[in-house]
C-alpha cells in the first residue's frame, strides 16, 4: 500500500512557479500589526493560475484575503485562515483560462498579536501604499511534468550545493531508505508472527 | 528400513546458515536503534547544509570549541569568516527565504562554491566568539560534535558538518533505545508491542530531521528518554545506589546538553523522592545516601564548572532562568497560566484571546508533529493535517482504552504515573513560559513541537497502549499498522523536503 501510494504521488504533477512580479526580497517593505490593507498595481495574472503566494512572514499568521482587481472589478479571489507560519502564505484562488495585464492584487491582513512583516524589494521606486516598495508576489499553476519525469533533474540537484558532492551521495540515501524500509518490514513482521 | 533425508547442503545455504545465526543472535535493541540511526543518517543527507533551524549557530558553537578550547562568549554580531563564507557560497540566505529556486543546479554553480569552500579552509583556525542563538547553551553536544569537526580537520567546512550530522544521527539510534527500553519496563507483557513503541519512535521524521543536522536536540532526546527508561526501571525493581548514580549521571548530562532540560527536573526529583521513599521502609541510611548521591551528581558538573569558572562569561545562569521562563518581564502569574493555557488548549469562557483565531492543538501541536520542517515553512497541503485526523484519532481512542483496560493495574503505578505526568508537565509550561517571554510581540515563538520531544518516551508508551487498547486479537495488526503509517510519514516527509528545496 505504502508503495503504490508512493506511486501515486509520484505520478501527479507539482505546483510551478508560473510567473513571479520580479521583485526580489530584500527585506521587509512594511512591518504590519494592525489590520492592514495594500494593493499592488501592474500585476500579470497567468492563465491558469491556481494559487498565489505572498511574502509575509510570521511565526503564526493571522488570516489573509487576496482579490485581484481588473478594471475595479474582481476577477479572482481567496483567503487563508489563521495560522500558516514563515516566510510565505500560499492562497488558493480559482484558475482563469487566459492571462491579465495590468491588473491590482490587493490583499488584506487581518489584525492579530503577532508582527507579520510583508517582504519585497526595498528599493523598487514605486512603493505601494503602506509600504516601502514592492512586494514578491508569485502566481503557481499545476506542472506539466510529473515527479517522475522531475526525478533525474532532482536527484542532479540534491547531488550539488554540498560536500562531498556527486549522484553516488543521493543513491547512498536512497539505499538507505531501501534498506530502512526492508529492515522495518522485517522487524514488524518477526514482531508480529 | 526407513532412510533419513540428509537436508540439501548448497553453497548458498553454507553461507546464509552462519548468518542467519549472527542475525538471530543480535538483540531487539540493536536493530530498533539502528532503524533510528539510518533514518536520521537518510535525513542528513536530505536537509540541505544549514537549513535546519538554528544549525549555523550550533555549528559556530562547535567551531569555536574544537577551533580555541573555549566557549562561545557573544550571541550578536558576525560568525567567523570561514563560516560566513560557506554560508554565502551555500546560499543560506536565500535558500531559506526561496528554497526552490536559488539551491545550486548547475555544475558551473558548483564548481564557484568549491572555489569558496577552498579558499575559507584557508582561513585561520580562529574559532567563531559569536554562536547567535546557541551562545548560551551549555557544552556537551558541542563538545562531543568537537570530535567529528577534528577528525574531518582537513577537510572543508561542509564535510565537517556533513561528519558532525552523521554524529548527531547516532544519537536518534540512542533515542529510540532508550525508548524501547521504558516501555519494556513500564508496560511488561508482549515483546511485539514494544517493537511497536521503539520504532515508531525511531521512525518519526521529525526525530530524523532533528538528528540529521547539528542540533543539541538530538542527545536532549536520547538523554531524556534514558531518564524515563532509569525511573521506570527504579520503580519496577527498586533503587540501588547503581541506578540513582545512573539517574544523576543522565540528569548531569541533560543539564550539561541543552536548557531546556530543566522542565524535567521537578518530575525526576519527585521519582527520587518518592523511590528513596519506598527504599526508605527498608534501609533509611541506604535511601538517604542514594538521593544524595544522585542529587550531587546531577549538580556536580554544573557547581564545578562555575566555581572553576569554565562557564566564565558564559551566560548559563541567565539562560536557565529563561529557558525556565522566570524572567517574562511583564504579565501577573493568572495572565501567564492563561496564555500557557491557551497556547495547548482551546479557550475558556473569561479568558483574555491571546492567539486569536488559532486552534493551537490543532494548528500548531498536531499540524507540526504531522510534518512542518525547515525552517518552519516546508509543510504538507493543508488536506493532509485533515486526513491525518482520523488515524491520529483512533489512535489516540485505542490508547485511552488502552490505558482504561489497565486502570486496575495502573492505581498500583499511581506514584510513577504521577511523576511522568509531572515531567511531561514540567516540559509543556516551560515551552509555555518562554513563548510568553516574547508575547506580544510573537504570539507562540517556541511552540515547535520538537521542544515537546524530550517526551518521546511516553509517547512510545501511547503507542502501546493504542496495540493493548486494539485487544489481542486485532492488538498484532494495529501494531504493524501503527509502524508503517510512522514509516509511510517519514518518507513523505523526506520527498516533500526534497521537492522543497531541489523540486
Amino acid at each position: 500500500m505504502l508503495a503504490i501510494a508512493i506511486v501515486a504521488v509520484m505520478s501527479r504533477s507539482p505546483p510551478v512557479v508560473a510567473l513571479t512580479n520580479a521583485a526580489p526580497v530584500v527585506g521587509p517593505v512594511a512591518t504590519v500589526t494592525h489590520d492592514f490593507r495594500t494593493c499592488q498595481e501592474e500585476e500579470l495574472l497567468p492563465a491558469g493560475t491556481t494559487a498565489i503566494r505572498l511574502s509575509l512572514e510570521a511565526l503564526l499568521g493571522p488570516p489573509v484575503l487576496v482579490q485581484v482587481l481588473d478594471q475595479g472589478g474582481v476577477l479572482v479571489g481567496g483567503s487563508v485562515g489563521a495560522g500558516w507560519s514563515r516566510q510565505s502564505v500560499t492562497i488558493p484562488v480559482k484558475p482563469l483560462r487566459h492571462a491579465v495585464a495590468d491588473t491590482s492584487v490587493c490583499f488584506a491582513i487581518l489584525a492579530s498579536n503577532e508582527t507579520v512583516y510583508v517582504k519585497g524589494d526595498t528599493y523598487s521606486g514605486a512603493p505601494d501604499v503602506g509600504t516601502d516598495g514592492r512586494i514578491r508576489i508569485e502566481y503557481l499553476r499545476p506542472g506539466g511534468r510529473s515527479w517522475w519525469a522531475l526525478a533525474p533533474s532532482i536527484a542532479r540537484r540534491m547531488a550539488l550545493g554540498r560536500s562531498p558532492s556527486g549522484l553516488w551521495v543521493v543513491f547512498s540515501a536512497l539505499g538507505a531508505m531501501l534498506a530502512l524500509t526492508v529492515l522495518v518490514s522485517w522487524l514488524a513482521v518477526r514482531g508480529s508472527s | 528400513m526407513s532412510v533419513a533425508v540428509e537436508p540439501r547442503i548448497t553453497p548458498a545455504t553454507i553461507i546464509l546458515r552462519p548468518c542467519k545465526r549472527a542475525v538471530k543472535r543480535v538483540p531487539l535493541v540493536f536493530w530498533i536503534a539502528l532503524v533510528a540511526a539510518l533514518n536520521a543518517a537518510c535525513w542528513s543527507v536530505v536537509s540541505p547544509p544549514f537549513q535546519v533551524s538554528d544549525e549555523e549557530s550550533h555549528v559556530a558553537y562547535v567551531k569555536e570549541l574544537a577551533d580555541t578550547g573555549r566557549l562561545p562568549s557573544v550571541n550578536a554580531g558576525e560568525l567567523s569568516r570561514e563560516e560566513t563564507l560557506v554560508l554565502a557560497g551555500a546560499r543560506f540566505v536565500r535558500m531559506a527565504g526561496e528554497p526552490g529556486l536559488s539551491s545550486i543546479a548547475t555544475q558551473a554553480e558548483q564548481h564557484q562554491l568549491e572555489r569558496e569552500l577552498a579558499t575559507a579552509t584557508q582561513l585561520p583556525r580562529d574559532g567563531s566568539e559569536n554562536a547567535s542563538a546557541a551562545t548560551a547553551e551549555p557544552p556537551l553536544y558541542y563538545a562531543i560534535e568537537a570530535i567529528p569537526y577534528l577528525i574531518a580537520d582537513n577537510g572543508n567546512l561542509l564535510e565537517r558538518l556533513q561528519l558532525m550530522r552523521l554524529v548527531s544521527a547516532l544519537m536518534a539510534g540512542l533515542t529510540a533505545l532508550f525508548a524501547f527500553l521504558f516501555v519494556r519496563e513500564a508496560l511488561p507483557g508482549e515483546s511485539w508491542a514494544w517493537i511497536t513503541g521503539g520504532l515508531a519512535v525511531g521512525l518519526l521524521p521529525l526525530l530524523g530531521e532533528m538528528s540529521g543536522a547539528v542540533n543539541p536536540d538530538s542527545l536532549l532526546y536520547a538523554v531524556s528518554a534514558a531518564l524515563f527508561y532509569l525511573l521506570a526501571r527504579a520503580f519496577r525493581r527498586g533503587l540501588t545506589r547503581r541506578l540513582a548514580v545512573a539517574i544523576g549521571l543522565v540528569c548531569a548530562a541533560g543539564l550539561l546538553t541543552k536548557l531546556n532540560f530543566v522542565g524535567l527536573l521537578p518530575g525526576a526529583l519527585l521519582g527520587l523522592l518518592l523511590l528513596c521513599w519506598r527504599l526508605a521502609r527498608k534501609s533509611k541510611i541506604e535511601a538517604f545516601g542514594c538521593l544524595v548521591l544522585a542529587c550531587v551528581i546531577a549538580a556536580g558538573p554544573i557547581l564545578v564548572s562555575l566555581a572553576t569558572g569554565v562557564l566564565a562569561g558564559h551566560d548559563v545562569l541567565n539562560g536557565v532562568s529563561a529557558s525556565a521562563g522566570l524572567v517574562a518581564p511583564h504579565g501577573s502569574f493568572l495572565a501567564k497560566l492563561e496564555y500557557v493555557w491557551e497556547l495547548y488548549l482551546p479557550r475558556l469562557p473569561g479568558m483574555a484571546n491571546d492567539i486569536p483565531g488559532v486552534f493551537t492543538a490543532i494548528q500548531i501541536w498536531f499540524d507540526g508533529f504531522v510534518g512542518l520542517y525547515g525552517w518552519g515553512d516546508t509543510s504538507f497541503p493543508g488536506w493532509v493535517y485533515d486526513v491525518a485526523l482520523l488515524p491520529a484519532g483512533i489512535l489516540l481512542c485505542l490508547a485511552v482504552r488502552g490505558l482504561a483496560l489497565r486502570r486496575m493495574v495502573l492505581r498500583g503505578y499511581a506514584a510513577e504515573t504521577c511523576v511522568y505526568a509531572l515531567i511531561a508537565a514540567g516540559v509543556i509550561v516551560m515551552v509555555g513560559l518562554s513563548s510568553y517571554g516574547v508575547f506580544p510581540g510573537r504570539d507562540a515563538e517556541y511552540a515547535h513541537v520538537r521542544y515537546l520531544f524530550p517526551l518521546l518516551a511516553p509517547l512510545g508508551a501511547a503507542f502501546v497502549l493504542a496495540t493493548r487498547g486494539a485487544g489481542p486479537r486485532w492488538g498484532r495488526a494495529v501494531g504493524v499498522l501503527i509502524v508503517l503509517l510512522v514509516l509511510a510519514q517519514d518518507i513523505f516527509s523526506q520527498l516533500l523536503v526534497i521537492s522543497h528545496y531541489y523540486g
